[in-house]
């Protein structure tokens, strides 16, 4: 195993730091940090980003991506977490929407959305669970019904992120009664500034609100079915697992183990005093934060490879995701409730956020399913399998 | 980051896996005059030696795939306590922080063939002195299960300036080994015993570890992570294959999600060991890798080798069952370093400086 990065990320790496030093995003992320809004808008932000190739890393240069390889987007991804760039328009939009372009999309389709994306001149969310769906998108009823020139399609979408900044949503509608419940399904890209397009907003106890959006007789082109009609099920499974490398999970855990460790710095030698309490803990979140991160790593060089493997990437999001919400519960614990202002307003946000991260991107259940059907796939070898990983 | 194993190491675990395989007798059982004979004859004991004196010096990195496939079968290896003693002779002499005598010097080379053997005692019970004839160890300490024919004796002494290792010949007349009443532990006692070799502090004063204890760290954090694996792998075997009510008592979610919850742990903490190795060998600074390494997989051993005996219901209590080996030698191996609750307080304290 090698634990370093190559010279060329380490190049690139520094390169990012750079970029996010400059003094259009240091003016834009304080703006947001000081807006007073529990959830400004981030896409001049993103245009920002997008300007200084940040977005698409690992997109193809043909589709407006930098044609650089898994890892360094995972350098830039890094980079832009620790510098405190909100990360919901990037997971949804460029990580699960396009990602999912890239990998089924036409060619027409690719070069329409991707450049766009990778820019930060259009955006996009995930139109995936409906009211009473929950996990089980087998259960959805939203239909698309075939048209002259495309698709009529009628539903609800419930619980997603951004939807109401957001250009266009990655819905998943029935296109089909037939066969059985996971038949039918088909992936389609829905202008959200259609007519027949209602977002509403939903208050939740975290800093990002949830969206309704009601598809009420919106028109889509045939063009806008991505991969193949009623292929939406093998397609999620597929790409699933592209939100599930666990990176935006180990990052939130990093940082909030961070902010949990603020002022128990000790000096060699010196009485640990109160700190003392703490120490199995720091060591403890510490190890898993750092452990979280290798299992994100890992996931990145599977990528570079090809195909991702789900049971990295179930290991990877379960764990990084179940850490994350750990180090958020025990940071704000840690401190109490006379922490520094703007520290206890962060500790007390995160904490808010916690319990959706293992929800999010598949929840903790669905990644322990994954891991055991792995487990328990075949007839599970003894102690002399020759396998060694 | 290129997160998965290097040919070498899997071709090390897939070796040591294959030898070590037909010595399981019943209940998984092995004997350590044939683990040893087994090690030496894979020449495992060079891995991590210098070739001037006789040695691969294939790393640290080489070594964790070595120990993980040992702790996989819950073997009674001398691998670690051999690579510790070599260490210990060598770094005697580097730092000339302490003493290494004729009988070490004339010993290394055998080292490396596994012809010299060590055990590893653990406690807090010997006192070092150093008088006009070197270091002198008085004190009990306990001893577990030393491989037959061992030549020496790696034990952690007190000392004004803190504990450190010490050498003893196993066949000094000051040196009593005797059973104690509980299964595989004896009881060494030193009487005015001269150490061969003693190491410089395990802790610097900035209560840093040593690289000794690093690297000592780092193996037992594999074999940790091998026995846990193989409970882990028999436990997931016996989910599947074992029926009541009609089904495989896997298809429960009960069962099957703890099992998938520690499979994640178990890929979180292989990789902190690796790069704990990695750090190593690339002298780079890996104090708290090598400790939140030991910490986690001797926290996780525990609970692990518990929980698959567990899955086995009554049968995994049984002595023919292999589980229960793992079991008992948990209870061993994951405080030979200290308790896991005191090593996650020292990883902590070692973060924050």
């Amino acid at each position: 195993m090698d634990f370093g990065h190559s010279a060329d990320e380490s190049h690139f790496r520094e390169r990012v730091q750079a970029e996010l030093r400059s003094v259009p995003v240091v003016a834009e992320l304080a703006r947001l940090r000081t807006s007073g809004e529990r959830e400004p808008d981030e896409r001049d932000l993103y245009r920002l980003l997008g300007e200084r190739g940040l977005l698409g890393v690992d997109w193809p240069r043909r589709y407006g991506g930098q044609g650089r390889t898994a890892a360094h987007a995972a350098v830039a991804v890094e980079e832009m977490m620790r510098a405190g760039v909100p990360d919901t328009l990037f997971v949804n939009g460029i990580q699960t929407v396009g990602k999912l372009v890239l990998l089924v999309g036409t060619e027409e389709q690719k070069q329409r959305v991707l450049p766009e994306l990778a820019v930060g001149r259009r955006f996009a969310s995930v139109l995936y669970t409906e009211p009473e769906v929950g996990s089980d998108l087998s259960a959805l009823t939203t239909r698309a019904v075939a048209v002259d020139g495309g698709y009529r399609i009628d539903g609800v979408k419930i619980f997603n992120l951004k939807s109401g900044i957001t250009d266009f949503g990655l819905c998943v509608a029935r296109t089909s009664l037939e066969g059985s419940r996971y038949e039918g399904l088909t992936l389609f890209l829905v202008d959200l500034h259609a007519p027949g397009v209602h977002v509403e907003s939903l208050d939740t106890m975290a800093d990002e609100q949830f969206h309704r959006v009601e598809l009420d007789g919106v028109r889509v082109p045939a063009t806008a079915v991505v991969g193949e009609v009623g292929d939406g099920w093998a397609i999620l499974a597929e790409a699933l697992p592209l939100e599930r490398t666990g990176f935006d999970f180990a990052l939130r855990a990093e940082r909030w183990f961070e902010a949990g460790c603020r002022d128990l710095a000790m000096r060699d030698g010196a009485d640990p005093g109160p700190a003392a309490d703490w120490l199995a803990d720091v060591g403890r979140h510490g190890a898993a934060t750092r452990a979280a991160a290798l299992l994100a790593w890992r996931c990145a060089g599977s990528a570079d490879r090809g195909r991702l493997d789900e049971l990295r990437t179930s290991t990877a999001k379960w764990y990084a995701s179940e850490q994350a919400a750990a180090a958020a519960r025990w940071a704000l614990t840690r401190h109490g409730m006379d922490a520094p202002d703007e520290l206890a307003e962060s500790l007390d946000s995160a904490y808010r956020e916690a319990p959706g991260l293992t929800l999010a991107g598949g929840t903790s259940e669905m990644m322990l399913q994954t891991i055991s059907g792995f487990l328990f796939a075949g007839e599970p070898a003894g102690l002399a399998a020759p396998e060694v990983d | 980051m290129r997160l998965e194993r290097g040919e070498a190491q899997r071709d090390l675990a897939r070796a040591v896996r294959c030898e070590l395989g037909p010595l399981a007798g019943p209940g998984g059982r092995m004997e350590s005059a044939e683990v040893h004979a087994t090690l030496a004859d894979l020449d495992l004991f060079a891995l991590e030696l210098p070739p001037a004196v006789g040695g691969l010096a294939l790393g640290l990195a080489c070594a964790v795939p070595v120990c993980e496939e040992l702790g996989r079968w819950a073997a009674p290896d001398s691998y670690r306590a051999h690579a510790l003693l070599a260490e210990l002779a060598q770094a005697a002499e580097n730092e000339r922080s302490g003493s290494r005598t004729t009988a070490l010097t004339d010993a290394l080379p055998l080292l490396a063939t596994g012809k010299v053997s060590a055990g590893l005692a653990a406690g807090t019970g010997v006192l070092a002195a150093r008088t006009a004839d070197g270091w002198v160890l008085d004190g009990d300490c306990a001893l577990p299960e030393p491989p037959p024919d061992v030549a020496f004796h790696v034990v952690p002494a007190r000392t004004a300036d803190g504990t450190v290792l010490a050498a003893v010949a196993a066949d000094s007349s000051k040196v009593v080994c005797a059973a104690t009443r509980r299964e595989g532990i004896r009881r060494l006692s030193l009487q005015g015993v001269v150490a061969q070799a003693v190491s410089a502090p395990l802790h610097r004063a900035d209560g840093a570890p040593s690289p000794l204890l690093a690297r000592a760290r780092v193996r037992q954090a594999a074999y940790l992570l091998g026995l846990a694996s193989g409970a882990h792998r028999l436990a997931v075997q016996r989910a599947a294959t074992r029926r009541q009510f009609g089904r495989p008592i896997g298809e429960n979610q009960a069962v099957a999600f703890p099992l998938a919850e520690q499979f994640a742990h178990l890929e979180a903490v292989r990789l902190l060991v690796h790069e704990a190795a990695w750090d190593a060998d690339g002298g780079r600074p890996g104090a708290v890798g090598a400790t939140q390494s030991l910490a986690y997989a001797a926290e996780l051993a525990l609970q692990v080798t518990a929980h698959a005996v567990h899955v086995h219901g009554a049968a995994g209590i049984g002595k023919d069952s292999a589980v229960q080996g793992h079991y008992r030698v948990a209870a061993v191996e994951a405080t030979r370093w200290g308790a896991p609750a005191s090593l996650w307080r020292e990883a902590g304290a070692l973060r924050l400086r």
